[in-house]
């Protein structure tokens, strides 16, 4: 295959070491449905983890789900710091106590991302459908006196998108280093739950606002990263910085992903499994890796865009969620002949008569998963709202 | 306490004394700025905020003009505001700050629309222009006295411009330039109207508040101004990498690399050899074990080695202990 050759090299790997959590985040973006499959074991971990590094990865998340429920975490940081790569793990916090985090710490682990739904303890709790919010807090105090450096990720919606100012209060407090505003990207259980979770125009306004005062006032001291609210925008963002060029995940039963949402979002693509083959073959010669990759297979208006090698098209989970095609322009792009979807759910959510909606909480995966009503991984337009 | 009238001699050592403690040359941001130890960043940063004092300046002689009824007065001072603003044959001081500016990569635009300015620079300033605009105008002509303090402040400054930050275009320094002369007599100007109008116990004594004043506002900039560009990196600093960074040598190109959460930057070679010897010696110490190690001057390498680890520190993936 002539890729095989030009094949750049990822520098960072996901390690979804397990779908299993104890939050149920309406916006989760696990896969609504999950292949009824055996976790990777610890030595299949470490030996991917092997491979990651030999392709020239430099970074890995352990992510999941909830990382911490794995009882062999602290094995696998380790093996992954032998490889000489540097490990951030991206925790909820639920389970993190002092053992737990000297443990991590005298493994290697070079950093720790901590999931926050809100400053207010209530609303925090009934977002995560979880007594949670405490724990965070206690984990976060943990983190630190470990000597681990910390960052914070609040993943920002129409419920909490007005606290904002208490939220950079509370990352203050905390003793962050950097933290994550990222308004919800709408994959998984958050593409579900979009009529509950999509700000409104008036809302996103005032939350830029406040980000941009912040990272001013901040600066030197808090990283402040303020993932922008893509519906809102008008040009795409540039997902993963192209489609197989630095990025690669590895879910918990061994599929590899270009994206982290394309397993549930691309229902026609067909992952590998590191059970089956080297991570290496799957990242220079596989279907998956190889269709989205470069700018040769974008249609137009991509195709012949001055933007093509700055946006990349876009996102490829959302343009198949959108239009039911992922080879299609990301919708959100205002040259994309599907923006009218991405126009009127904003019409209809910003229109004076509109109610926020309840959402549906994340369902662990189990044996009998129990499935949502609505099919949303084909086209989604037809269920908006 | 004294309530009587001073003689012009115990006057003037006593509005010497105001600035023997209080002047902003003693700043260590100032300091910092003349042994060339700001980064370009936080020269920029001054450069902007001080635009914010330079256009006030006119607004403020505008007011002291305003207040006074003396037209021997008015004429030596409208002087000033003819010299900041500019006239048909010469540019005046604010074209020439904001040429400053330019040489130092600041757009007009940026500078005008006071893009950098910090809120305690604001603050400073607008209290000074309040303050002409509300005193006895010989007591706000006494605050402009703190040019007395420091006669070679303009020609130090100039010095320290040309031989540390020479990124800097030297046409764009023509301000301190001119100043240069012009200070020391505006400061005369400005000396014989307090003498002669400052004729009470009282309003001398609010003469010595006034400069006191002046001299707040100016280190109150400073301040403002240091906070939010940061401490020069000191000799005796020991540089070290921040919580959560990590230096490595990259096994697929061989070059040095810091990775810290989601990110990783590719160094040079210079910023790999530096970093490799930040292992608790202090700043001079590693300067001078790289000039043996490379046999280079010290003097040359001690500004490269500041400015990496500056950019680095504002980057927060090294920090000082």
């Amino acid at each position: 295959m002539i890729t095989c050759m030009t094949a750049p090299r990822p520098y960072a790997f996901l390690a979804e070491v397990t779908y299993r959590c104890p939050l149920r985040c309406p916006y989760c973006s696990n896969p609504t449905r999950v292949r009824n499959d055996r976790e990777l074991t610890t030595d299949e971990w470490c030996r991917v983890i092997r491979e990651a590094a030999a392709l020239g990865v430099l970074q890995i998340g352990f992510s999941g789900g909830e990382p911490l429920v794995r009882h062999d975490l602290a094995e696998l940081v380790r093996g992954a710091r032998e490889a000489n790569l540097y490990t951030n793990l991206i925790t909820s916090g639920v389970g993190l106590d002092e053992n737990c985090a000297h443990e991590l710490r005298d493994a290697g682990l070079d950093s720790v991302q901590l999931s926050f739904q809100s400053d207010a303890p209530d609303l925090a709790d009934e977002i995560a459908g979880a007594r949670a919010h405490q724990r965070k807090l206690d984990a976060a105090a943990e983190i630190r006196a470990a000597g681990i450096s910390l960052s914070l990720n609040f993943v920002i919606h129409r419920r909490n998108i007005d606290r904002l100012p208490q939220i950079i209060e509370l990352t203050e407090t905390l003793g962050a280093e950097r933290v994550e505003l990222a308004n919800v990207q709408f994959y998984g259980w958050a593409f579900l739950n979009r009529a509950a979770l999509l700000p409104t125009r008036e809302q996103v306004a005032r939350a830029r606002d406040v980000a941009t005062a912040a990272k001013a006032r901040l600066a030197g001291k808090i990283d402040i990263f303020y993932v922008l609210p893509d519906y809102y925008e008008t040009r795409p963002k540039p997902c993963l910085n192209g489609w197989g060029q630095r990025y690669l995940t590895v879910n918990p039963v061994g599929d590899v992903l270009p994206c982290q949402t394309a397993s549930s979002a691309i229902p026609d693509l067909r992952f590998e499994n590191v059970r089956a083959r080297s991570l290496d073959w799957i990242w220079r010669e596989s279907e998956s890796f190889n269709r989205f990759r470069g700018t040769e297979w974008m249609p137009e208006p991509c195709r012949s865009c001055p933007q093509k090698e700055i946006d990349f098209g876009g996102c490829r989970c959302q343009a198949a969620l959108l239009t039911g095609n992922a080879a299609n322009t990301d919708p959100v792009c205002t040259l994309s002949p599907n923006r009218a979807y991405v126009d009127a759910l904003l019409r209809d959510l910003n229109s004076p008569s509109n109610h926020p909606r309840a959402w549906m909480p994340r369902v662990n995966p189990k044996k009998d998963v129990i499935q949502p009503e609505t099919d949303c991984t084909g086209t989604g337009q037809a269920n908006l709202l | 306490m004294t309530t009587g009238l001073w003689d012009h001699e115990t006057f003037i050592a006593n509005l010497r004394e105001v600035g023997g403690h209080a002047y902003h040359d003693k700043h260590p941001f100032h300091v910092a700025m003349n042994e060339g130890r700001l980064s370009p960043e936080a020269l920029r940063g001054w450069v902007a905020n001080r635009f914010y004092y330079q256009r006030n300046i006119p607004v403020k002689d505008a007011a002291i003009l305003s207040n006074c009824p003396q037209r021997e007065v008015r004429r030596i001072w409208i002087h000033r505001v003819i010299d900041h603003d500019g006239s048909v044959e010469n540019e005046g001081g604010i074209e020439a700050w904001l040429r400053l500016g330019e040489a130092c990569k600041l757009s007009h635009h940026e500078l005008i629309q006071d893009r950098y300015v910090q809120p305690g620079v604001r603050f400073a300033v607008d209290a000074y222009v309040n303050f002409a605009r509300t005193q006895p105008w010989p007591v706000a002509i006494a605050s402009s006295l703190t040019e007395l303090f420091a006669p070679d402040l303009m020609a130090a400054r100039l010095a320290a411009f040309e031989k540390f930050y020479t990124w800097i275009d030297r046409a764009g320094l023509d301000y301190f330039r001119r100043r240069v002369t012009q200070a020391r007599h505006d400061s005369e100007e400005a000396l014989a109207i307090t003498l002669e109008h400052c004729n009470t116990p009282e309003l001398q004594r609010d003469a010595i508040r006034a400069l006191e004043f002046k001299c707040d506002v100016l280190w109150s900039m400073l301040d403002a101004i240091h906070h939010a560009y940061g401490t020069p990196i000191a000799d005796e600093a020991q540089p070290r990498l921040a919580r959560g960074v990590r230096l490595q040598i990259d096994c697929t190109t061989g070059k040095g690399v810091l990775l810290f959460p989601e990110g990783i930057l590719e160094l040079n070679e210079t910023a790999h050899e530096i970093l490799t010897r930040c292992d608790g010696r202090t700043l001079s110490e590693l300067v001078r074990a790289l000039a043996d190690d490379y046999d280079v001057d010290v003097s040359a390498l001690a500004a490269d080695v500041r400015e990496t680890l500056a950019d680095l520190q504002r980057r927060k993936l090294v920090e000082f202990a």
